[in-house]
């Protein structure tokens, strides 16, 4: 199978309050940043550290709402396009959902309808985005806690679809899997068969927690070991050209974090090995 | 595309995001529990920005901050840019509005954000430092201060507060 895009392999979302630990840590290939919170005229040193370092720079937009029934932005368009000349990445990223309708912000990222009049708008709307941008897109999978009623799709028919009318790349969020397999009962290998895997740009890898029952994606908590075995499994089925951790809040100790990345390499590891049919000792 | 279907859609998401995020009726077909659980996440997550971002005011407030936020939120979803930084900002000024006396680290935050213009003027009396402070933020330069040691209330102040933010 060929992959869209170049091995980037192990990376992490960059924040401020991580930052000394990304400039001294030596193995990551790539680190993503929030479009919203850097500003392509003043990076800043760390950033500028790391490109020069060679390490490859993704700008991930959240309030591009590609989801919603507005056109997207000009001006945030060309906030990611800046960013994206600005660090020469490989490509953006930006999720499938809506952020705001009306005039209300909601604060995060919410599900779009699955019917066809929705993803004509959305095939629409990342068409807009692809005019305007220097660099290819990846459109990421989300979580929610609630489905819009009667769905016509399933959310890989949906996805699926999505990525082969507008040919962007896919940014596979393995913990938003996890999540829906836990909170809805999906069956997260069938839905990693059911996605266009040739298109896929890099996976996210994120924590969470449970409560009352729910599973809440929160990336403020450790990763689930399950969430581990999945992207195993991913990496048994296909060539996953990147990933990377997602910690936004609640951040534990320098220590913590190595030992997730080194969980995380271990279980591509033994994925690849699985893939290859290469007994793999862990 | 329609212009039909984008309004279709904006409706439906309207509806959605109101009863998520500011207290409106649910649309049918959605269930309760989970969407309620949806909107106590999305509450939890703007609460936590805002504190990220207004540290020395939700410190002030203690364990009000949350019980004075939920009920501001509500009434108040957020809307426009720089969402976290502009919510509490407005957060600030209805505690204000209300009689709540934020405290002085919280009173020094609304200061800066009102500085945060780019040709801004702010005057800030803070009670608890017996000082007010005087700021102006001039082109290539930056935030200029001026601190007396006098704490001087908002009446006193009235005349002075032309921020043009």
């Amino acid at each position: 199978m060929t992959t869209a895009t170049r091995d980037f392999g192990l990376g992490i979302g960059w924040r401020a309050e991580i930052a000394p630990l990304i400039d001294c840590h030596a193995g990551l290939g790539f680190v993503e940043i929030v479009a919203e919170s850097v500003d392509p005229k003043h990076p800043g040193d760390a950033l500028l550290r790391l490109m020069d370092r060679g390490v490859a720079i993704i700008p991930h937009g959240i309030s591009l709402s590609l989801g919603g029934a507005e056109y997207p932005d000009p001006a945030r368009l060309e906030r990611l396009a800046k960013l994206a000349e600005r660090f020469r990445s490989p490509f953006v990223s930006e999720h499938v959902a809506f952020v705001r309708a009306e005039g209300v912000e909601a604060g995060h990222l919410l599900p779009v309808p699955r019917d066809r009049e929705t993803l004509d708008i959305l095939v629409e709307n990342v068409g807009v985005a692809q005019k305007s941008l220097p660099v290819p897109i990846a459109l990421e999978n989300i979580t929610a806690l609630f489905e819009w009623p009667s769905p016509a799709m399933t959310e890989g028919a949906f996805l699926r679809e999505l990525l082969d009318r507008t040919r962007a790349l896919l940014l596979l969020d393995v913990a938003n899997v996890f999540a829906a397999a836990k909170n809805f009962g999906h069956d997260p290998l069938a839905f990693f068969r059911s996605l266009p895997l040739d298109r896929l740009a890099y996976v996210h890898v994120g924590g969470g927690e449970e409560h009352d029952g729910v599973y809440h994606d929160t990336h403020a908590h450790a990763v689930p070991a399950e969430v581990f075995a999945l992207v195993e499994d991913l990496c048994a089925m296909t060539h996953v050209p990147g990933l990377m951790l997602e910690r936004d809040d609640q951040f534990p100790e320098p220590e913590d974090i190595e030992r997730e990345l080194a969980t995380l390499a271990a279980a591509v590891a033994a994925g690849n090995a699985r893939r290859n049919g290469v007994p793999h000792v862990r | 595309m329609s212009a039909d279907a984008r309004r279709d859609l904006a409706t439906r998401q309207g509806e959605l995001v109101r009863a998520l995020v500011a207290g409106g009726p649910l649309p049918s077909g959605f269930d309760d529990l989970r969407t309620s659980t949806t909107s106590g996440a999305l509450l939890r997550k703007r609460m936590r920005g805002v504190e990220r971002t207004w540290p020395g005011l939700a410190r002030g407030l203690g364990a009000d901050y949350r019980v004075y936020f939920a009920a501001f939120a509500q009434a108040h979803p957020m809307s426009g840019e720089g969402l976290y930084r502009l919510d509490g900002r407005r957060f600030t000024e209805w505690l204000l509005a209300r009689g709540e006396e934020p405290s002085d680290a919280g009173r020094l935050e609304l200061f800066l954000e009102r500085l945060s213009g780019r040709f801004a003027f702010a005057a800030m009396g803070f009670p608890g430092w017996g000082e007010t402070r005087f700021g102006v933020r001039l082109p290539h330069i930056g935030i200029v201060q001026i601190r007396i040691p006098l704490y001087l209330g908002p009446n006193r102040l009235r005349g002075v507060r032309l921020e043009s933010t």
